[in-house]
């Protein structure tokens, strides 16, 4: 078990013709990741490292079956790519693009409430679960198939926080960089839930950043329903906020969002705090051995 | 991207905002000549940049005559303002806005954002008397009103008459109150705007509303499709390290300490930060490579970040995912290599390749120390920084 994909998973990628599509697209079939289309337009019917490619996702989906979708698309087009999954009936779309505008953010979030999709970023590393598949750019030799399941919102955070449970040997049934913009697909408590469920996930590992509301929701969920053992680094503890530039800012956010508060939020719930990035997988494996 | 009061309003007022009069004043010697098509002899004085709180700061004055304003001009432009706003070396002053005085019998805040809760548009209003728009609301929370508008419908007719009667607007003033909204609204859209704020909204005896102060932030990331704007920025606003950075494609952020880090990733330079802080050390600043770290690009960025003059030290934490980390260690060490008074620096390299990158920069002959252990790398590093500030 695991969640959101695993060995079965059959993936697309939207722009395989990219320079980083298609470095990482090569890299996740050496990792046994099941790519079985590509998506370009004007290359429909032509092949790249071995895989087909079509001119649309629909032509992808009707031929292939494939499940997910793993977006490399420019910013100023990736709005339209993770339309086009939905409504090509993809379930799970990772959408790697970094620089998307927010108004086009806000527009996607509202046609995608209409589909029975999942988004995971926009500005995602992408999601792993160790052994079976990898969608994104992550580094596959940070994890190993295991038993904790990580999230974060940026990158280099889940793969420090990875390798550190892959030394001490836990492994990971899951990892999920839910994206580091302010509009984004699934949230922390989207992740939590089925973390939750997942019987293979034997704890859990949050990794937060100072700056919006992720962590505080996180918090209030796991108060009121994760029963897995759960902990967590929020970075940005010794960070001031950047200055203030009017006052609309602080008249919506009513001083959330600061790394101490969170740290208190998710302690609050329950969670155990680990103050130094270093010390991630040794708190983890004492909550196991402990 | 901000833009400048005067840039924020003429924009404003082409989605038909009204705002007062004005010229604006790049030179003393601009002045006679300028002011001369505003009507009277009284003007407002606004000093151009990219902050609020001037006007505890002085940096905007009423004036009752043309030698009063020259004299405003010569002694302001060129000069840095420092407000709350600002770092303690202020902002430079290089365009005055010098507008026609309106008479106000009511005094409004508006704004507009993207809540990162609801991930909607909304905007908030609220009276503001005689006071601040955080004074006003203190005393009474219920005065601000915030109205959620659905990105498919757009703002909508009642939702502006609700804020109108809930601001106590007379009947005779929600249209035109309504009107202003729908302009400031449609600009939002239209532009890419991250955040408008109008503080205050001025109702003036003519019956209309007015923008008279305006805050306004651009989606950087939609840039490419407003070049219009994208002109208008104003990098003498903007921290100078930060925009070479920004032409490499680097992220940079100043900070308050003396040791230099050079990180991989938005997370990770938080990290770097707090592991440092947990050791009694202090960031002079970060500069984040991103993803993409070629030898050309870890050295361009090594070459930035010592090109800051408050390093004592620095401190180098790479993780190495797709990348292998003896490519970011040769980086470091051309870099490195075309100081004439190198900084001690110590690198944390982990993940692809660290061994042989610690190999490379432990074998350089350089002034480097290169570990896998973070910790016992920011204890050197902050002790480092300790004795370079003493020798001083």
């Amino acid at each position: 078990m695991s969640i959101l994909i695993n060995k079965k998973t059959r993936v697309v990628v939207q722009d395989i013709l990219s320079k980083r599509g298609s470095f990482h697209a090569q890299l996740s079939l050496q990792y046994g990741t099941q790519i079985v289309a590509g998506v370009n337009v004007g290359h429909g019917g032509k092949q790249h490292v071995g895989v087909p490619l079509f001119n649309t996702v629909h032509e992808a989906v009707d031929k292939t079956e494939v499940d997910a979708s793993v977006i490399y698309v420019p910013p100023a087009m990736a709005a339209d790519a993770i339309i086009e999954a939905a409504d090509a009936g993809i379930k799970l779309i990772v959408c790697v693009t970094e620089g998307i505008p927010v108004h086009d953010m806000l527009r996607v979030k509202v046609v995608l409430s209409r589909y029975d999709t999942r988004l995971i970023g926009p500005n995602s590393p992408g999601i792993i679960t160790p052994g079976e598949c990898l969608m994104g750019v992550m580094p596959a030799n940070a994890y190993q198939p295991g038993r904790i399941g990580i999230l974060s919102r940026s990158g280099t955070l889940i793969y420090e926080a990875a390798l550190q449970t892959t030394q001490c040997e836990l492994g990971q049934s899951t990892c999920v960089a839910i994206g580091a913009d302010p509009v984004h697909g699934m949230s922390f408590v989207d992740c939590l839930a089925l973390f939750e469920a997942d019987r293979k996930t034997k704890g859990i590992i949050l990794m937060g950043e100072m700056g919006g509301y992720a962590e505080e929701d996180a918090a209030a969920f796991i108060k009121a329903t994760v029963r897995k053992p759960v902990i967590a680094y929020v970075a940005g503890t010794s960070v001031a906020r950047p200055v203030e530039y009017g006052h609309a800012y602080s008249l919506v956010s009513q001083n959330k969002g600061t790394a101490v508060g969170k740290c208190s939020a998710l302690e609050f719930a329950g969670v155990k705090i680990v103050h130094s990035i270093t010390e991630i997988g040794s708190t983890m494996l004492n909550l196991f051995e402990g | 991207m901000r833009l400048h009061e005067y840039q924020a309003k003429q924009l404003l007022a082409s989605f038909h905002g009204n705002v007062p009069k004005s010229v604006l004043i790049c030179a003393p010697a601009e002045t006679t000549n300028l002011v001369s098509s505003l009507p009277a002899t009284d003007w407002i004085v606004k000093a151009q940049i990219h902050a609020g709180g001037r006007h505890e700061a002085k940096g905007v004055r009423l004036v009752h005559s043309l030698a009063e304003l020259e004299l405003c001009a010569s002694q302001w432009l060129g000069q840095r303002l420092v407000t709350r706003q600002t770092t303690a070396a202020g902002l430079p002053v290089d365009a005055l806005l010098v507008e026609e005085v309106l008479v106000l019998q009511e005094l409004y805040y508006v704004s507009i954002l993207i809540d990162p809760v609801l991930e909607r548009v909304v905007m908030l209003t609220c009276a503001l008397g005689d006071g601040s728009v955080i004074e006003a609301v203190k005393k009474n929370p219920d005065q601000l009103m915030k109205i959620i508008i659905d990105p498919a419908a757009g703002l909508q007719p009642y939702q502006c008459r609700r804020l109108g009667f809930g601001l106590a607007l007379p009947e005779s003033k929600v249209r035109a109150f309504s009107e202003f909204l729908q302009a400031l609204y449609e600009m939002f859209v239209a532009q890419d705007l991250l955040m408008v704020e109008i503080n205050p909204l001025g109702l003036a005896q003519d019956g209309r509303f007015y923008a008279v102060d305006i805050k306004l932030e651009v989606d950087d990331n939609a840039l490419y499709r407003h070049p219009e704007l994208a002109q208008w920025r104003d990098i003498a606003q903007e921290d100078p390290m930060e925009h070479v950075a920004r032409a490499h494609g680097f992220r940079y952020r100043e900070m308050q300490g003396d040791i230099g880090c050079l990180v991989n990733g938005a997370g990770i330079a938080l990290a770097t930060i707090d592991i440092l802080n947990l050791h009694g050390g202090a960031a002079a600043n970060y500069l984040d490579v991103g993803a993409l770290a070629t030898v050309e690009r870890v050295a361009d960025a090594f070459r930035i970040l010592l090109s800051s003059s408050r390093i004592n030290a620095v401190l180098i934490n790479i993780f190495g995912g797709i990348v292998h980390c003896d490519v970011i260690a040769q980086g470091i060490v051309t870099a490195l290599r075309e100081q004439k008074q190198p900084v001690p620096v110590f690198a944390r390299l982990e993940g692809n390749q660290a061994d042989r990158g610690v190999e490379i920069l432990t074998g350089s002959g350089l002034n480097i120390i290169a570990d896998k252990d973070l910790v016992h790398l920011t204890k050197q590093v902050v002790h480092a920084a300790k004795r370079g500030a003493s020798t001083v």
